[in-house]
């Protein structure tokens, strides 16, 4: 019975993480490939979602914890408001900086672009280190509240993953009902050849920049989603590691394919980043940990070189399926 | 005869090179006018800038009195002119109809919020269809609905490109050459569909060629260009008949 009640609170934590990395995957899915902007500053607005969600829910109990002795006070911890304000300020947030980045940015050819996101997701991190009256620096936010905790304690962790894939739903409906309508398809086009789509009258800039916004603005709605499940982030999460885990799992999963990036989270991150984490130590504890990187790494370059377009590649619609469906 | 597009004194440089070194043009409407000239006269260039890709260093363009230099390609495209490129650039990675399916202008599903009204956007997207379905039939295109485009044949991705162009309801069409690297019976199939879109459904054509015999017996007027200049224009027998035109294309 023990042993059935924790393989259920593994099942639980592996499968709130993967669904959360899930919607990143979607995000970059719709960045790279469906829009070719390859987006290697996920963490950043994965970050902006979590700080925002975090300081604006975090309950001001959390200010009175002994650490603060001395600290000058900030803003978090003032507000108290609900989850749901919280996500939604995250979702949205993250779309506004985004767009903010994007009008210099999206200007740039693609190689740039890729380096020009690291560079705002590394200045997001050293923003979350170092504005201490905003995200109280290294040491974190703690005491981040955990949906229904405090009405139903005891199953506050499913009601949270059934939650996540509630979100998750909805976010990958948005994104292929996107990719399928009229819009999507200017994405498509404005990947293959810029300028032969606005010689057909689009504008690239518009196309960019919405998929863009959307993209990190459900990057956004994970970052919110990762605050109340951790319940206590800091800046170190929000690393380029983080954002390379994500492009390995879509590009192993299956680019410019939604079903494939479910199905590469849940391999990479479910079975090889979390799920090996609690293995035994086999006589060599510092061995096993380091080992699970590098299955990873070796898994990201057998698959580019001998299957590119991942487990499950795109497909393509017929037409007589698009009438059907759209 | 009321012309539809004109170029006036149209300059472009790069760097050293005058690409297009004052080069003057009137397109009629319903008509079909020629552009010819050797390899590397400054065709291609006087194209992008007619369709906004490079704005013109000096010299207007305009499009039914309006001026449009200095516009970008796809308003260019939304006031009604609509330009194919040299090496047929289909949009690979999609499908054929996705590729006919994309160029009509002003669809309601084009925004991310408009493409959540679902009843709009159905009803619009068989509106489209019907319309491309006939189109791609015309074509000889219909049987590869499904494909990607990259599977097609150079002949096919040229027709499709112009399939592509017309979905846009252009007022003009600009083709850069529209049938390099197709076959002799595409060729003749590409030059009949442009004899007869202009017959049936009264469209302008300005065609660019540097095969002489393709155009010369489907385009009135033909304008010569060499060195991104004007060197002769007039019907074919005239361009033809010319000593200039003649000591370019062969010469002497």
């Amino acid at each position: 019975m023990e042993y059935i009640i924790s393989l259920g609170s593994w099942v639980l934590t592996i499968g709130t993480i993967v669904a959360i990395y899930c919607i990143l995957g979607l995000a970059l899915n719709l960045h790279f490939g469906y829009t070719n902007l390859p987006n290697f500053g996920i963490a950043g607005f994965f970050a902006i979602g979590a700080y925002t969600s975090a300081i604006l829910t975090v309950p001001h109990r959390f200010l009175e914890m002994e650490i603060f002795a001395g600290f000058p006070g900030g803003i978090p911890g003032r507000i108290e408001a609900p989850f749901i304000v919280g996500i939604l300020a995250a979702t949205v947030l993250a779309g506004f900086v985004a767009f903010l980045i994007g009008i210099p940015v999206l200007r740039l050819r693609e190689d740039y672009l890729a380096v020009a996101s690291i560079g705002i997701a590394e200045t997001i991190h050293f923003i979350a280190l170092n504005e201490l009256w905003l995200t109280i620096g290294s040491a974190g936010i703690r005491l981040i509240p955990m949906p229904f905790a405090i009405l139903w304690p005891r199953y506050a962790r499913p009601l949270f993953f059934l939650l996540v894939l509630l979100v998750l739903a909805i976010v990958y409906w948005v994104i292929s009902r996107l990719v399928r309508s009229p819009f999507g398809r200017v994405w498509k086009a404005t990947r293959e050849d810029e300028t032969v789509t606005a010689s057909l009258g689009k504008s690239i800039v518009r196309s960019r920049m919405w998929a863009w916004v959307i993209g990190c603005a459900f990057m956004g709605t994970a970052g919110s989603l990762w605050a109340h499940y951790a319940m206590a982030i800091q800046p170190g999460e929000f690393v380029p590691t983080t954002t390379f885990l994500v492009w390995i799992f879509v590009i192993v999963g299956g680019l410019r394919n939604n079903k494939g990036v479910l199905i590469g989270a849940l391999v990479i991150i479910g079975l090889f980043e979390q799920g090996t984490r609690f293995l035994p130590a086999f006589g060599a504890p510092y061995v096993v940990p380091a080992l699970r990187l590098i299955i990873i790494g070796v898994l990201l370059v057998v698959f580019i070189r001998f299957r590119p377009q991942g487990v499950l590649p795109e497909k393509a619609t017929t037409i007589e399926d698009h009438m059907k469906t759209i | 005869m009321a012309s539809v597009f004109e170029a006036k004194e149209v300059y472009k440089y790069f760097g050293g090179i005058k690409a297009v070194d004052g080069f003057s043009m009137e397109v009629d409407e319903k008509q079909i006018t020629g552009l010819i000239g050797p390899n590397g006269a400054g065709k291609t260039t006087f194209f992008n800038v007619a369709a906004g890709i490079y704005g013109p260093d000096r010299g207007e363009v305009s499009f039914k009195g309006e001026r449009i230099d200095g516009l970008r390609p796809d308003q260019i495209c939304q006031k009604g002119l609509t330009r194919t490129f040299q090496i047929a650039r289909g949009l690979g990675e999609m499908t054929v109809w996705e590729n006919v399916m994309l160029a009509p202008k002003r669809q309601s599903g084009e925004s991310p919020f408009g493409a959540f009204f679902f009843g709009q956007v159905r009803h619009q997207e068989n509106e489209h269809w019907e319309r491309a379905a006939a189109l791609l039939q015309e074509m000889g295109l219909y049987a590869q609905r499904n494909e990607y485009a990259r599977n097609l044949s150079a002949g096919e991705r040229k027709m499709l490109e112009i399939s592509r162009a017309i979905m846009t309801d252009p007022e003009i069409l600009l083709l850069d050459e529209p049938t390099a690297g197709a076959t002799v019976d595409e060729t003749k199939k590409i030059m009949a569909e442009i004899e007869r879109l202009r017959d049936e459904r009264g469209y302008t054509f300005l065609v660019v060629e540097h095969k002489m015999e393709v155009i010369m017996n489907i385009c009135n007027p033909i304008y010569v260009m060499h060195n991104g200049q004007n060197l002769a224009v007039g019907n074919p027998g005239e361009v033809q008949g010319d000593q200039q035109v003649r000591e370019v294309y062969l010469g002497g």
